[in-house]
C-alpha cells in the first residue's frame, strides 16, 4: 500500500493530471462535431450530452463502476475498460484519481476527458427503500424558444395562402425526473418552425410528444423501459439507435459500444422505438426483449398494385400540406431481442429484430435502387462477440437479413506499446443486405453494399505530442445514388496534436478522400463515374491565457476536384469563452469568415449555443457568421415553493449569418428575403 | 513581347491594388516581425494592428519598384508611438505614377495590451485615380488580435473590411474582405520563424513563410516565400544605433524581380532594448 501511495504522490507532483480541471463542454466537443458532420445539418441528438451533464453532477464512482457503466461514458475504448477493470481487480480500489495515470492504456488525454465525469469513493451505499427512487431524485424542466427573425418565404403573405401556417418559433419543452441511474421518467414536447400550436391542425398542442419511464437495477431486472426508448444491438449491422461515430480524428473510436436499452429523451422525431422493453440478468446471461408500435411519417403513393412508401421523412417537419399528409401515415411495429453471455474477457451475443409496416416499401425503377428495402415485413438477425487477449481486443458482428444476404464486420484494437495504439476494421456487406435502422462503422450512412478495410494508429512519442492517422480503402460492389457504376474509394487522415502545456493545444490535420461520382462532360455525352477528391487542411489552436478565459481559432481550407473542375473553400474563426469559476455566469462568442467557390467546397463547423443545443451547418459562398452565448445560473429560486435546493439556468444566444456575395439564403419556402439570417435562442432550465 | 510584359503586370497590379486595402499589402518582407518580439518593425501594424500594443516609438520608409516597372512603384511611410497601455500607428502609401494609375492610402491604428492578449483596431482611407477615367475613394477598417502564448510563441488574427465597402460607382467594385491568421516562433532573440495565411474574397488562399536572423547585432538577414505562387524573397540589412536599413529582393516566377529598400528609425529606448 505504501508503494502505491508513493506512486500517487509522485504522480501528483509530476502533474499533470489536470485533475483539478473543471468540466468543460469542449472536452467532448470533438465527438459532437464528428457526430454533427455525419448528420449534416440536422440538430444533434442530445441524449448522450444530457447523460454526460448528469454524470458531471453525479460522478461515476470508479471503485464501484462495472464495464457497462464505463462504456456508457463513450469516452473509453473497450480495451481501456478491460485494462482498468483488470488493474482494479489486481490492486484493489483506487486511492485517488491521480492513480489513473498508473493504469495501463490510460494516457493523459483520456484521463482529462473522463475526469469531469468520474470520482473515487469507497463508501458503500446503504439500503434504500424503493419509494426513495420516486421521492429522492432531481427534477428538471427545460423550455427553449428559438426563432429566425427574418421571415422566410413560407411565412409571408396572408394566413390563407402562405405555405407555413404556424409561427416561425421553435419551441421545446422537456421535463425529466431522475434518481441516480436507477429511475428516470419524463416527457418531451416539440414544435418546429412553421408548425401550428394549439390551433389549426395542432389543436392538441405540440406536433411531437415523447414520454418515457426507465428503471434500472430492480432485482433481476437490469433495465425496464416504457414509452420511448432506443435499442442498439451488436456493432450496428442490424439496428443501432444510440450515438454511433464513424471515421474521425479519434482514430481508435471504431467500436460501437452502448447499453442495448436506453431511454429516449431527444427532440428528434424519428430515431426511437415506442412501446416496452426489458433487460433481465441471470448470472452471466443477459436477455433483452422489446416490442414497439409507432407511426412513421412517410410519403405514400398509389398505383394499380396498391399503396407503397416512396420515402420516409426523418426531419420531423409537419408544416406544409404535403408534410402534413405524410405525417404518421404508416404504422410500424418492431420486436426483437438479444441474448448475451459475458464471462470476464469474453462477450457473445445473439440479436434479432423484426419489422412490420402497414404500407410496403418498394424499390424505385432505377438500377441503383434494385436492392433497397422492399415489402411490408423485414427481419435481421446477427451474432456479435468481443474478446480481450492481453493487449488486443477483438470484436465483430455477423448479420443476415430475411433474404439471407450477409454482412460481416470484424475489428480489433491493439495496444501495441505504451505509447502506440492501433485499430483495424474489416467489413464486407453484400449489395443486397438491408436493415431498417442499421448504423455501423462504414463509409456509407447505412450498412449496405460495401467492402472495406480501415486501419488507424495513434502514437504519443512524447507527453506533448500525439500523432493520429488512419487509412480506409473501400469499394461499393453495386451502384449507389448518383454513382451509376460499381466504384472504389479511399480516405486518409493525418493529425499532429501539440500540447506544450495544459493551457495550450494546437493541432494540424490533413484529410484526403476520394470517391466515385457521376459526371457528364459539359452536360452532354455519356454519364461517367469519375473519382471526386476532397483535400482538407485544418489548423486549430486553443489557449487559456488565464483560468477564466479560453481563446480558440481555427483555419480550414478545402479543395474539391472532379475531372477538370476545381473548387476551393476557406473558413476561419476565432472563439472567446469566458467562465469564471464559482461565478454564476459565463459567456462565449465567435466571429467566423468563410469563402467557398460553391456548395461542393462547403465546410462544416460545429456551433454551440445554449446548453444541449448545437448544430454543424454547412458554410458555402462568402460571408461572415457571428454569435454570442450567455448563460446565468440563479440558485435558491423557487425556495418558497419547495424545500429542495432549486436553481435556474438561463441561456441566451444570438447570432447572424451575413452573405456578402449572395442575394438570398436557403431556397424554396425557407428562402429569406435578404443576405442576412438572424437567430435568437432563449432557454430556461429549472432544476429542483 | 515587351508590351505584353508591361501590360500583364499593370493589369494584375491594378486589379490587386484596387482590391487591396492598405492593411493587406503584398510586401511580404515587411510583415516578418508581426508575430515576433525582438524583430518588430514600424510596418508590422499594417498586417496586424494588435502588434502596436508593444508600444514602440519608431518610423519607417519603404520604397519598391514592383517587377522593375516604374508604373508600379510603391512608397510607404509609417510611424508608431507609445501611448497609455499600448501604441498608435500612422501610415501612408502611394502606388503608381501621377501620369497613369495611382493610388493613395492613409491608415491610423491603435493597439492595446490586455495582459497576454493584445488587441488592435484601425481605419484606412484610399483614393484611386485613373486619369481620363475616374477617381474614387473608400474607407476600410481592421480589427486584430495577437496572443502571446509563450515568451517565444505568438499567434494572431486580423479581419479587414468585413463590411466590404464600395470602391467605385459599380456596386460590384468593392474593397475585398480579408482575413489573416499567423504565428511566429522566436528560437532565440536572433532568429524568428513565422507563417501567415491570408484569404481575400475572390482570391486564392495566400500562404507566407519567413525567417529573420540577426547576425552579430549589426546585420539582418531574412528570407521567405509566398507559397501558393512560389515567389521567394530575400533581404539583407544593417542596423546601427537608432537606424536600420535593409535591401529586399523578391522574385515572381512569371513577372520577374521586385527590388525594395527599407529604412527604420527607432527611439533610443527601443533601440537599446534590441
Amino acid at each position: 500500500m505504501s508503494i502505491r501511495l508513493t506512486i500517487i504522490v509522485i504522480l501528483s507532483w509530476l502533474s499533470i493530471a489536470a485533475a483539478q480541471e473543471e468540466s468543460d463542454p469542449a472536452l467532448y466537443e470533438e465527438q459532437l462535431e464528428t457526430l454533427a458532420l455525419e448528420q449534416e445539418e440536422a440538430a444533434i441528438d442530445d441524449t448522450h450530452w444530457q447523460y454526460l451533464e448528469h454524470r458531471r453532477r453525479h460522478r461515476l464512482n470508479l471503485n464501484k463502476a462495472d464495464a457497462e457503466d464505463l462504456r456508457a461514458l463513450e469516452l473509453l475504448t473497450d480495451l481501456q475498460v478491460h485494462q482498468f477493470l483488470q488493474y482494479r481487480q489486481l490492486f484493489g480500489p483506487l486511492l485517488h484519481l491521480y492513480e489513473l495515470q498508473a493504469v495501463p492504456g490510460m494516457d493523459i488525454a483520456t484521463i482529462r476527458r473522463i475526469l469531469p465525469f468520474v470520482t473515487v469513493n469507497n463508501t458503500t451505499a446503504a439500503f434504500e427503500p424503493l419509494r426513495k427512487r420516486f421521492t429522492g431524485g432531481d427534477e428538471k424542466l427545460l423550455v427553449r424558444a428559438s426563432q429566425v427573425l427574418e421571415r422566410a418565404k413560407g411565412f409571408r403573405g396572408p394566413d390563407s395562402t402562405r405555405a407555413y401556417p404556424g409561427s416561425p418559433l421553435h419551441l421545446l419543452v422537456r421535463y425529466r425526473y431522475q434518481y441516480r441511474d436507477l429511475l428516470q421518467y419524463g416527457f418531451t414536447a416539440d414544435k418546429d418552425p412553421g408548425e401550428e400550436l394549439l390551433r389549426g391542425r395542432q389543436r392538441y398542442g405540440f406536433d411531437f410528444y415523447s414520454i418515457h419511464l426507465f428503471v434500472r437495477k430492480l432485482g433481476i431486472i437490469k433495465a425496464l423501459a416504457l414509452g420511448d426508448y432506443s435499442i442498439s444491438l451488436g456493432q450496428g449491422l442490424i439496428h443501432w439507435q444510440g450515438q454511433g461515430f464513424k471515421k474521425s480524428a479519434a482514430v481508435l473510436n471504431v467500436k460501437r459500444q452502448s447499453s442495448i436499452l436506453k431511454p429516449y429523451t431527444a427532440a428528434g422525431e424519428y430515431n426511437f422505438l415506442r412501446g416496452t422493453a426489458i433487460t433481465v440478468q441471470c448470472n452471466r446471461v443477459q436477455s433483452t426483449a422489446f416490442i414497439s408500435f409507432r407511426k412513421l411519417s412517410a410519403s405514400v403513393k398509389s398505383d394499380v398494385a396498391g399503396d407503397y412508401i416512396t420515402s420516409v421523412a426523418t426531419s420531423g417537419y409537419h408544416r406544409t400540406a404535403s408534410e402534413w399528409s405524410a405525417r404518421n401515415s404508416v404504422h410500424w411495429m418492431s420486436a426483437g431481442g438479444n441474448v448475451q453471455y459475458n464471462r470476464g474477457r469474453l462477450h457473445a451475443g445473439v440479436n434479432m429484430i423484426c419489422h412490420a409496416f402497414t404500407v410496403p416499401f418498394r424499390a424505385l425503377p432505377e438500377p441503383y435502387d434494385y436492392f433497397s428495402l422492399q415489402g411490408k415485413r423485414w427481419s435481421n438477425f446477427s451474432v456479435d462477440y468481443s474478446y480481450t487477449a492481453d493487449n488486443v481486443h477483438f470484436f465483430g458482428e455477423m448479420a443476415a437479413d430475411k433474404w439471407l444476404h450477409t454482412a460481416i464486420l470484424q475489428g480489433m484494437i491493439i495496444s501495441a506499446a505504451p505509447a502506440v495504439d492501433m485499430a483495424l476494421v474489416y467489413r464486407n456487406i453484400a449489395p443486397g443486405y438491408q436493415s431498417v435502422a442499421g448504423n455501423a462503422f462504414t463509409e456509407s450512412s447505412r450498412p449496405e453494399n460495401e467492402k472495406g478495410m480501415y486501419t488507424g494508429i495513434s502514437v504519443r512519442p512524447a507527453r506533448w505530442l500525439q500523432v493520429n492517422a488512419y487509412t480506409d480503402f473501400f469499394s461499393f460492389p453495386w451502384l449507389r445514388f448518383k454513382v451509376h457504376a460499381p466504384s472504389t474509394g479511399c480516405e486518409y487522415l493525418f493529425q499532429i496534436i501539440y500540447t506544450p502545456n495544459r493551457n495550450t493545444e494546437m493541432y494540424c490535420r490533413y484529410r484526403y478522400e476520394q470517391k466515385g461520382i457521376n459526371r457528364r462532360e459539359e452536360d452532354r455525352g455519356p454519364l461517367m463515374v469519375e473519382p471526386a477528391t476532397k483535400r482538407n487542411w485544418r489548423m486549430q489552436m486553443s489557449w487559456k491565457p488565464t483560468p477564466d478565459l479560453q481563446l480558440r481559432k481555427r483555419v480550414e481550407w478545402l479543395g474539391y476536384n472532379l475531372g477538370a473542375q476545381h473548387h476551393a473553400g476557406f473558413l476561419a474563426y476565432a472563439d472567446v469563452r469566458y467562465a469564471r469559476p464559482f461565478r454564476p455566469w459565463q459567456a462565449s462568442c465567435r466571429l467566423q469568415y468563410f469563402a467557398t467557390d460553391n456548395y461542393d467546397a462547403r465546410i462544416y463547423t460545429l456551433e454551440n449555443s445554449v446548453l444541449y443545443s448545437a448544430a454543424a451547418p454547412a458554410f458555402f459562398n462568402t460571408g461572415f457568421r457571428w454569435y454570442i452565448n450567455f448563460s446565468y445560473k440563479c440558485s435558491g429560486v423557487f425556495s418558497s415553493f419547495s424545500n429542495r435546493k432549486a436553481s435556474a439556468l438561463l441561456g441566451i444566444s444570438a447570432g447572424q449569418l451575413v452573405y456578402t456575395n449572395a442575394g438570398g439564403i436557403s431556397s424554396g419556402q425557407d428562402e429569406l428575403p435578404g443576405p442576412v439570417r438572424t437567430t435568437v435562442q432563449l432557454q430556461v432550465i429549472c432544476s429542483w | 513581347m515587351k508590351t505584353l510584359a508591361l501590360i500583364a503586370p499593370c493589369v494584375l497590379g491594378i486589379s490587386t491594388l484596387a482590391a487591396q486595402p492598405l492593411f493587406t499589402g503584398s510586401e511580404a518582407s515587411l510583415s516578418t516581425g508581426v508575430y515576433g518580439n525582438s524583430c518588430k518593425s514600424p510596418f508590422t501594424f499594417l498586417y496586424n494592428t494588435a502588434s502596436l500594443a508593444d508600444g514602440e516609438a519608431s518610423a519607417g520608409l519603404y520604397a519598391s519598384n514592383r517587377y522593375m516597372l516604374k508604373e508600379l512603384a510603391v512608397y510607404t511611410a509609417t510611424a508608431t508611438l507609445p501611448v497609455a497601455a499600448g501604441g498608435m500607428g500612422l501610415a501612408m502609401q502611394y502606388t503608381g505614377t501621377s501620369a497613369a494609375y495611382h493610388e493613395m492610402q492613409w491608415a491610423l491604428a491603435y493597439g492595446q495590451s490586455l495582459g497576454r492578449v493584445q488587441i488592435g483596431a484601425g481605419a484606412g482611407y484610399s483614393i484611386i485615380r485613373v486619369p481620363g477615367y475616374d477617381s474614387y475613394g473608400a474607407l476600410a477598417w481592421a480589427i486584430g488580435t495577437v496572443w502571446r502564448v509563450t515568451p517565444q510563441f505568438r499567434s494572431g488574427m486580423q479581419v479587414v473590411n468585413s463590411a466590404g465597402s464600395r470602391h467605385g460607382r459599380n456596386p460590384s467594385e468593392k474593397q475585398p474582405i480579408a482575413l489573416q491568421v499567423g504565428a511566429g516562433y522566436e528560437w532565440s532573440e536572433q532568429l524568428l520563424l513565422s507563417g501567415m495565411i491570408t484569404k481575400e474574397a475572390n482570391s486564392p488562399v495566400r500562404v507566407q513563410l519567413s525567417l529573420q536572423y540577426l547576425i552579430q547585432k549589426y546585420f539582418l538577414a531574412g528570407m521567405g516565400v509566398i507559397a501558393d505562387i512560389a515567389s521567394p524573397w530575400f533581404s539583407l540589412g544593417w542596423q546601427w544605433k537608432h537606424v536600420e536599413a535593409m535591401v529586399t529582393a523578391a522574385f515572381h516566377p512569371q513577372l520577374g524581380p521586385t527590388p525594395g529598400l527599407t529604412v527604420v528609425f527607432r527611439s533610443e529606448k527601443d533601440a537599446d532594448k534590441k
